[in-house]
């Protein structure tokens, strides 16, 4: 109503205008106060029109922002692009996998960012999956499939799914099914008048539906918040006119195919220079967004930007004899498996439970366990096997149970599961890390089945058992000193939508090879801070009693907090935190906040040799493309093997100390070599990744918090 | 009135001796039932002595009393006449080990959105019969036919069931249907006598639900709903208060009874559950309370804990050495240094029988009953004479 009574003044106004209900944005300035006056269209009551000047909006100003965006928006639709949810698809360049009925719809997520470069038009590519059939196709397949149960199949096939639909293209999760209605149907529009489906979609679609005898699905929208807004309800789709989307279950397991796609969705940094090219080409060739960013006397540069990066120096890695510097791809698996761990436990007392089926695997594992302990310099006995009878959850728990029960002290419990069954590890983790906690390690039968791999997959296995059992494989060097790095990340739980996890892992010695960790969970309605607190004081005290001193800095990584929240990591949590410390007398550490962002759509290419290729790991950029009012860089750290680099964003929100940014950056390069589980660099800094694995144990798995007898040893990797 | 005197318990007779004291303070207080509630404070003042002073009252009554009932029902006074509040305060006998309690649990496919008008969808039921003297006394447990879903919720429902119990939403066979004799049983399980009211219990977290879902099984069956839904927590809190005079914290008590200690017991779950290998049971919940309880509180209160306290453990190691076959690979680590000759024999008796030692692993030989436990293979590993079998 209010855009339209705008629009009659376009002669006041001009042609040019964005206006979203309340501002009005124009780009020439008009006499100070314009009062004009309308005509509602629905009851014809004049309604007097205010226009004020508020405000000149610099071009670079946080407000133009959104309306930068608006324009964009724009700009998309007059490219033909579809919006889908935020991103923008373009159904007419879609790639269709006929063997698999599939089809590929590339996309862009675009927006404005306003950097230390000035305004940059962030974009990256996307893609979208949508099957060629119907849903209604499905149902006639399952149809043929099984008759009796029909609609039972169906609901157990089809509810839960995500479908688009392709006249509108607006994504539903099927709710329900509702097989009472048809498309003959009638149902009640807005406007108060009755109309059919079959009516409804040619008339405002065009479309004629075949099948007029096919049952409809629901969809309930969500609930909102805002009560203001009139809740909606049920909706109706047909399935003649669903679509599908997403990889099906079937095709996930089908190795070829899913290389196939994969090739369609890693797009190499040359390729995704040359989409993201093309489509600022499409932008500058289109006539009418051209004058739509003139308007507002906006221009897209014609290329993308380059700007100059540093790689950072390549770290040694330490083991107990001797250290080696890295080679170019970053991994060292051969030298960790064939050179003696820094430090490793005696392994005395183990058992390996499987089941009956999986004799002939526990056997090898165990034997080739054996074998390549020594060049670890790890001192394993054989270990004492318990054959189960079948591979119900109920055996292992009570085998488990008898065996933690007993008087021998086990060290270490490894269990052989066939398959994937997230009930059975549930039963195995929550009985080994909460009640009588013990190390435990779950290998899948299929894993160690394969006799040439069984060698390096027991290599990694007895690693990581080093770990859990509280060995140290490998370090860098750090020159810091009595420094506490510690790491934290959130795990929410979505079925439950209640509870959160948060995990945090500590630092407690100088080059930082031993971690304390703990869980916190919490309510919705309840502060993390207060747990979060008991930790911080509780690792604090445990580090005082490893070192006896406490530690003159503390650096904190801290993941899973969106861009909005940063203000309350700053505000809030952090002087939270700070309060700790008078739990200690004359106790006032420096402290170093850093928060990770692993989501963003940067992406990084190197071009030094002239071809677009993806940077080395340890690039680094802190400059242009980073934010304006904090200190932040984005890092790539790990070994990029398939698609574009995308760099994890750093943003330090705290730094007492006064490191460097140099610093910094090191030292978050440095940490992302210390991730045991995996012998070369990976994307987030070692405390997060634990910090990670740990809440997600803990939320997915366990329930509970883990026994504090394990706090001392990495039980989660 | 059945069994009366079943309330004299010492705290009875201290109420009884504060009556004059509570009118001083300007209390309305024509008899023992309306002093028992004002005088909890002062009871929790009293020193051990002073509170044996009464329990000694109320055993010599009970001497007189006839052989009193090896099991007690809580009895309680029809809803109108006591405010429901302080109605466990008042039913509860003083020996408290020996009073029967009952544990209800409702499973529903999960918690519908606030849109929804039916707000759980209940699919089982389990109840428990319980006292700390004796243990597990009986048990209930029954699958409900949830009927028709409500319009559009069913992703709610089969997200809901898939995320615990995963019992199926729809064309489930074992649904009971018959709700009026549902009921039925269910009255007749928990009153053993008809217009006998009694308290049932369940978990604070689950109160909403069990109540709500109880409420729509009453209105199904089209009867009065009897009972009174309680949490155990308060309750567990009173049997430590009866007995110590003190109160554990409520974070306490909820630990207590959050733990997976009995998580994947053997024997507890319904037999449907059982026979799918799926952990989240009603029936399974209500006796994990009870072991809870029994747990905590057998020390307490002097019980000896038997097996219908808690699961038995011992029946399942017998039953798991029937069933499992234990293999020690590492034989050697328990054996001493003259059993070499009987591991060599035992080598080639594998390598010639084959079939029964299906590991044909060399050094395996069944876990020896009686040796010594020691660190063996340290010794042997010492012991240059022996040559180290791999």
């Amino acid at each position: 109503m209010r855009f339209g009574m705008l629009k009659d003044h376009r002669s006041v106004t001009g042609q040019v205008t964005a206006f979203d209900g309340t501002i009005l944005y124009l780009p020439i300035k008009l006499a100070q106060t314009v009062e004009l006056e309308s005509e509602r269209r629905t009851d014809g009551e004049k309604i007097k029109i205010t226009i004020e000047m508020t405000k000149i909006l610099e071009p670079s100003s946080d407000l133009c922002i959104p309306f930068y965006n608006v324009v964009i928006r724009r700009i998309m639709k007059i490219l033909d692009m579809k919006l889908v949810g935020r991103n923008f698809f373009d159904p007419t360049c879609a790639t269709v996998l006929q063997q698999y009925r599939l089809q590929v719809w590339p996309g862009f997520a675009a927006s404005i960012r306003r950097t230390d470069g000035g305004l940059f038009l962030l974009a990256d590519i996307t893609h979208k999956i949508i099957r060629n059939d119907s849903v209604l196709d499905i149902m006639h397949l399952l149809y043929q499939q099984s008759r009796e149960r029909f609609q039972d199949e169906v609901a157990k096939q089809l509810v839960g799914s995500i479908v688009i639909t392709r006249y509108n293209n607006r994504t539903y999760r099927i709710d329900d099914i509702e097989w009472n209605k048809s498309p003959k149907d009638i149902f009640t529009m807005a406007d108060g008048t009755n109309i059919s489906f079959i009516d409804y979609y040619s008339k405002n679609y065009g479309i004629t539906v075949k099948e007029v005898d096919q049952p409809l699905l629901i969809h309930r929208p969500k609930e909102r918040k805002d009560a203001r807004i009139k809740m909606l309800g049920p909706v109706l789709l047909l399935p003649e006119l669903s679509y599908m989307t997403g990889i099906p279950e079937q095709m996930k397991k089908d190795f070829r195919a899913m290389k196939d796609l994969t090739q369609q969705i890693h797009l190499s940094p040359k390729q995704h220079h040359i989409s993201l090219s093309k489509l600022i080409k499409r932008i500058q060739n289109n006539e009418d967004s051209q004058v739509e960013l003139q308007r507002w006397g906006l221009q897209i540069d014609s290329q993308i930007h380059l700007t100059s990066g540093r790689i950072l120096p390549m770290e040694k890695i330490n083991l107990r004899n001797n250290s080696y510097p890295l080679r170019d791809d970053l991994n060292w698996t051969r030298e960790v498996t064939r050179e003696p761990s820094i430090s490793s436990v005696p392994l005395h007392y183990w058992v390996v439970i499987y089941p009956k089926r999986a004799s002939t695997q526990a056997k090898d594992l165990a034997s080739t366990i054996e074998k390549i302990a020594g060049p670890i310099g790890m001192r394993v006995n054989q270990p004492n096997s318990v054959e189960l009878r079948d591979d119900r959850v109920e055996t292992y728990a009570r085998c488990i149970r008898s065996l933690l029960e007993g008087e021998a002290k086990v060290q270490l419990i490894v269990c052989i599961i066939s398959g994937t069954r997230d009930d059975l590890y549930g039963a195995i983790k929550k009985l080994c890390c909460v009640q009588n906690p013990v190390p435990s390690q779950v290998v899948n039968s299929r894993t160690i089945s394969n006799p040439q791999k069984l060698r390096s997959i027991a290599q990694k296995i007895l690693l990581q058992m080093n770990c859990k059992l509280g060995g140290e494989l490998w370090s860098v060097d750090i020159p810091l000193k009595s420094m506490m790095v510690i790491g934290m990340d959130v795990y929410h739980d979505p079925s439950r939508g209640l509870r959160s996890v948060t995990g945090f892992v500590a630092s407690m010695n100088h080059c930082l090879t031993r971690w304390y960790s703990r869980v916190v969970f919490q309510l919705p309605h309840q502060e993390i801070m207060d747990g979060l607190k008991l930790c911080l004081v509780n690792a604090l005290q445990k580090f005082h009693e490893v070192n006896h001193t406490l530690p003159e800095k503390i650096v904190v990584y801290r993941d899973g907090v969106s861009d909005s929240q940063l203000n309350i990591v700053q505000n809030y949590e952090i002087p939270q935190l700070q309060t700790c410390f008078s739990t200690f007398e004359n106790y006032s550490p420096r402290m170093v906040v850093i928060v990770v962002q692993k989501r963003v759509s940067t992406n990084m290419y190197c071009s030094s040799t002239g071809e677009f290729v993806t940077p080395a790991p340890g690039t680094v950029l802190d400059h242009t493309v980073t934010s304006r009012d904090r200190v932040d860089f984005f890092l790539l750290s790990h070994h990029v093997r398939q698609g574009c680099g995308i760099p994890t964003h750093y943003v330090c929100v705290l730094n007492t100390p006064k490191l460097s940014p140099d610093h910094l950056q090191r030292l978050t390069f440095k940490l992302c070599h210390m991730y045991w589980n995996w012998p070369g660099t990976i994307r987030v800094p070692a405390p997060c990744k634990y910090a990670h694995k740990l809440a997600f144990l803990s939320g997915q798995f366990l329930h509970h918090e883990p026994s504090i007898q394990l706090c001392d040893k990495l039980f989660f990797l | 009135m059945p069994n009366k005197k079943a309330s004299r318990n010492a705290y009875f007779f201290f109420a009884l001796e504060m009556i004059p004291e509570l009118r001083r303070r300007g209390h309305q207080v024509s008899g023992v039932k309306e002093a028992i509630p004002l005088c909890s404070e002062d009871w929790a003042l009293l020193t051990a002595e002073e509170k044996e002073k009464y329990s000694r009252k109320a055993k010599e009554l009970r001497s007189c009393e006839p052989e009193p009932p090896a099991v007690r029902h809580i009895v309680d006074y029809p809803l109108e006449q006591v405010s429901a509040l302080r109605r466990p305060a008042l039913g509860l006998p003083h020996d408290l080990d020996k009073c029967v309690i009952y544990i209800l649990n409702i499973f529903s496919h999960g918690e519908m959105p606030s849109i929804c008008e039916q707000r759980f969808i209940p699919c089982e039921i389990g109840c428990v019969r319980y006292s700390l003297q004796n243990g597990i006394l009986a048990s209930f447990h029954h699958f409900i036919d949830p009927g028709e879903l409500p319009l559009g919720f069913r992703y709610h429902c089969q997200a809901g069931s898939a995320a615990t119990h995963q019992i199926p939403v729809s064309g489930f066979e074992l649904g009971n249907r018959d709700y009026h004799n549902l009921f039925r049983c269910l009255c007749d399980f928990v009153c053993p006598a008809p217009k006998c009211w009694t308290a049932i219990y369940c978990k604070n977290n689950d109160l909403p639900r069990v109540k709500w879902c109880l409420q729509w099984l009453a209105i199904k069956a089209g009867m009065e709903n009897p009972f009174e839904l309680q949490d155990i927590e308060t309750l567990i809190i009173k049997f430590y208060r009866e007995k110590l005079g003190e109160e554990p914290s409520k974070s306490s008590v909820h630990r207590l009874l959050d733990v997976v200690q009995w998580d994947y017991a053997n024997n507890t779950r319904c037999k449907w559950h059982e026979d799918n290998d799926m952990w989240y049971c009603a029936l399974a919940s209500c006796k994990k309370v009870t072991y809870c309880i029994s747990r905590a509180l057998a020390s307490v209160y002097d019980v000896v804990l038997t097996s219908a306290h808690l699961p038995n453990l011992q029946a399942s190691d017998n039953q798991k050495s029937e069933n499992r076959k234990t293999v020690v690979l590492d034989a050697k680590r328990y054996q001493k240094k003259m059993d070499h000759q009987h591991l060599t024999e035992n080598r080639r008796s594998i390598s010639t029988a084959g079939g029964e030692s299906s590991l044909g692993m060399r050094g395996v030989s069944s876990f020896p009953p009686n040796q010594v436990r020691g660190r063996g293979i340290l010794r042997l590993l010492e012991d240059p004479s022996l040559s180290f079998v791999v």
